[in-house]
């Protein structure tokens, strides 16, 4: 481009109002709404019940306005409160264990299809299930896992077993009902990034002498380590945020965080101030998690780098 | 045998044939080059020798063993893929150790072999690097280093070059056939580049639709083309359609548009023959209006209809024989510069260029 011809464009830029200077500030523009939204509903009610976690407890559901950390210490220092605090992180570990276990080959099974309308297809099975309501699909494990159902009726008939397994109204079969629930949310996130590694690597891999498997762990799994993470927290934070498949499916046996707040903020007791803090304890759990999700990704940052 | 044998090689995809009856022979260090248009099938081929795919019918042996039910790993063959296909979590030394690595070689031996790979890429002082911190061609030595450390029995490129600048690529080309040569592995090249085949390779298949159209030595494929298909990919080529008409006394006369040229005899003899006569622009030269034919030396006329600068040379398209057009080329600074629209007296010798027995391409 001649001088002349960029000095052209750099005056018309001017003439149309400084498009380019005001360029920066267009992504902020743009997701405005969002944020405006974010802050209103999200932020501010956080807010508030980070205050209402300082406050005191009246019996019969009022609030004493003040600054104590009475709630903080009666949940710590509580074995009660502890165990469903264990509890609910070890339903999350195994569910997005047991996820991230089922994921992966289906993810690299439809990463790697060559027919793509045979693809499709199967993705779209994969999402008809979040098109239902996580009610729907609880009730659906309900029937699935009672004594009569067919899981025990299949078991039975294949003489694995002899008595029917205790599913139902078992945390066992709570981790199975919610890994069977959220495991769309990992492959969902998994398949994109397994795609992204180009297959070419895993035939160099093993024109070099790896075998199929041998290749996907040398090669593929390291490169998706980061979609790994990304789909085991988006799993684990949706495990130990879940109400109700715990609720239906889990009944009175398992007491998870969310049923527990539930009790104690809005059931029989009503006490917001502890309720508040409960939340904010899991919340804070769920943000050093993250954080340490991404320390551990800091370290794959070196040759992610260019010169 | 040593080498590389692979005979009635068939692949087919949802009923789309790839490959179709494939033969190809290469003597152990023998470097050949799978040449073609894009979807010739060349690059299947390949990718059935590596194993990545398996053949409806034939059979691939490497050194004498049939590679058949042999899954990639097991093949002992080294790929230079066409995007290199470096690890990018592993540094230059890793990438380079990896087949070391998976052949548990001891590492003192593993250290010693990658060094002496990295000498002979000129690699050195880069082994920590990341792929992403290296320049092209440096990628494309690490893709070339990891192939040969292990010593394969076979050696697979991928269209290696097309990704690296003009000059550079010249520079590898040499590059890559001293290390062939110096390394002495069999090699296949895949190339849709003419002049990397014809430069590189000691024997080029040139391959169309799935099949192989001929095979031979570079120069055998340039100055005798089998076929009207290698005429026109192999080279710029002039493709004069022709009738014979008489053959006597070792000289073959044939019928061009309204023009009767001559042929060296020994090309071709029945009369009546249809076909088409492939003219290189090199057989010929631009000679003055009183130079007359003869029976050693075909001269035609014609008008200059495009010309076209290509920097050492200038090309040019002269109409006016036959409905055919003669390409032929001048040094491009020194001597006449020819104007379109002038006339010009074309002549060459008559046993120059080469008959294929088939009316013009359609």
């Amino acid at each position: 481009m001649s001088a002349s011809a960029a000095e052209l464009t750099i005056r018309r830029g001017a003439r149309d109002g400084d498009a380019l200077r005001r360029r920066p500030f267009e992504p902020w523009l743009l997701m405005s709404p969002t944020l405006a939204l974010l802050l209103v509903f999200l932020i501010g009610p956080l807010l508030i019940l980070l205050v209402y976690s300082f406050y005191r407890y009246v019996p019969g559901g009022a609030m004493e306005e003040t600054f104590v950390l009475d709630n903080y210490r009666k949940f710590l220092t509580d074995p009660f409160n502890l165990g469903v605090l264990w509890n609910t992180l070890k339903l999350g570990a195994i569910v997005t264990a047991v996820d991230v276990a089922l994921g992966l080959p289906v993810a690299y099974s439809l990463a790697r299809m060559r027919n793509r309308s045979v693809r499709a297809v199967l993705y779209a099975l994969l999402l008809v299930p979040l098109m239902s309501s996580v009610v729907v699909r609880s009730y659906g494990w309900m029937v699935l896992l009672a004594p009569q159902g067919p899981v025990n009726e299949a078991l039975l008939a294949l003489r694995i077993i002899e008595q029917p397994l205790a599913l139902l109204f078992t945390p066992a079969g709570t981790a199975i009902a919610l890994s069977a629930v959220l495991l769309p949310f990992m492959v969902i996130i998994l398949t994109p990034v397994i795609q992204s590694v180009e297959e070419d690597l895993e035939l160099a891999a093993q024109s070099l002498g790896a075998g199929n498997f041998r290749a996907f762990l040398d090669v593929v799994l390291p490169l998706v380590r980061p979609g790994l993470g990304a789909g085991s927290i988006v799993v684990f934070v949706l495990a130990i945020g879940s109400f109700a498949t715990p609720a239906l499916v889990g009944g009175t046996s398992v007491l998870v965080m969310p049923l527990y707040i539930y009790q104690q903020a809005l059931g029989q007791v009503i006490n917001w101030p502890f309720g508040s803090a409960m939340s904010f304890v899991l919340l804070v759990i769920v943000l050093l998690l993250v954080a340490l999700q991404a320390k551990l990704l800091e370290r794959n940052r070196r040759w992610r780098e260019d010169a | 045998m040593n080498g590389l044998e692979v005979s009635g090689l068939s692949k087919s995809f949802d009923g789309a044939t790839a490959v179709h009856d494939l033969h190809l022979t290469a003597p152990a260090g023998a470097f050949v080059a799978l040449l073609g248009p894009s979807g010739c099938g060349k690059t299947t081929t390949l990718r059935l020798i590596a194993g990545f795919e398996r053949p409806d019918a034939g059979e691939i042996r490497i050194n004498g063993r049939d590679v058949r039910g042999l899954p990639p790993h097991r093949r002992d063959i080294g790929i230079v893929f066409q995007s290199y296909a470096l690890f990018p979590h592993k540094t230059v030394f890793e990438n380079i150790a990896y087949g070391l690595v998976r052949r548990k070689v001891a590492k003192p031996q593993l250290q010693t072999q990658v060094r002496d790979a990295i000498e002979l890429v000129r690699l050195n002082g880069l082994e920590q690097r990341y792929p992403r911190q290296l320049s092209g061609g440096q990628q494309q030595r690490v893709a070339l280093a990891r192939a040969i450390v292990i010593r394969p029995s076979l050696l697979l490129f991928d269209e290696p070059l097309s990704n690296l600048d003009a000059k550079l690529r010249l520079n590898m080309r040499g590059e890559l056939r001293r290390l062939q040569r110096h390394l002495g592995i069999t090699t296949v090249l895949v190339t849709h580049d003419q002049e990397e085949a014809l430069s590189m390779a000691d024997q080029v298949v040139v391959m169309n639709r799935g099949e192989v159209e001929q095979t031979g030595a570079p120069h055998e494929i340039y100055t005798t083309p089998a076929n009207l298909f290698v005429a026109g990919f192999i080279g710029e080529a002039s493709l004069l359609p022709i009738t014979v008409v008489s053959a006597a006394d070792g000289v073959v006369r044939a019928q061009c548009g309204s023009t009767v040229l001559h042929l060296a005899g020994s090309q071709v003899s029945a009369p009546g023959t249809r076909g088409t006569l492939v003219l290189r622009s090199e057989d010929m030269r631009l000679v003055d209006a009183d130079e007359p034919a003869t029976d050693a030396v075909n001269v035609v006329e014609g008008l200059v209809r495009e010309s076209t600068y290509l920097g050492a040379m200038r090309q040019y398209r002269v109409t006016g024989v036959s409905d055919a057009d003669v390409i032929f080329r001048l040094p491009g600074n020194r001597g006449a510069i020819l104007r379109e629209g002038q006339r010009v007296r074309i002549a060459w010798p008559a046993d120059a260029g080469s008959f294929c027995p088939e009316g013009p391409s359609t």
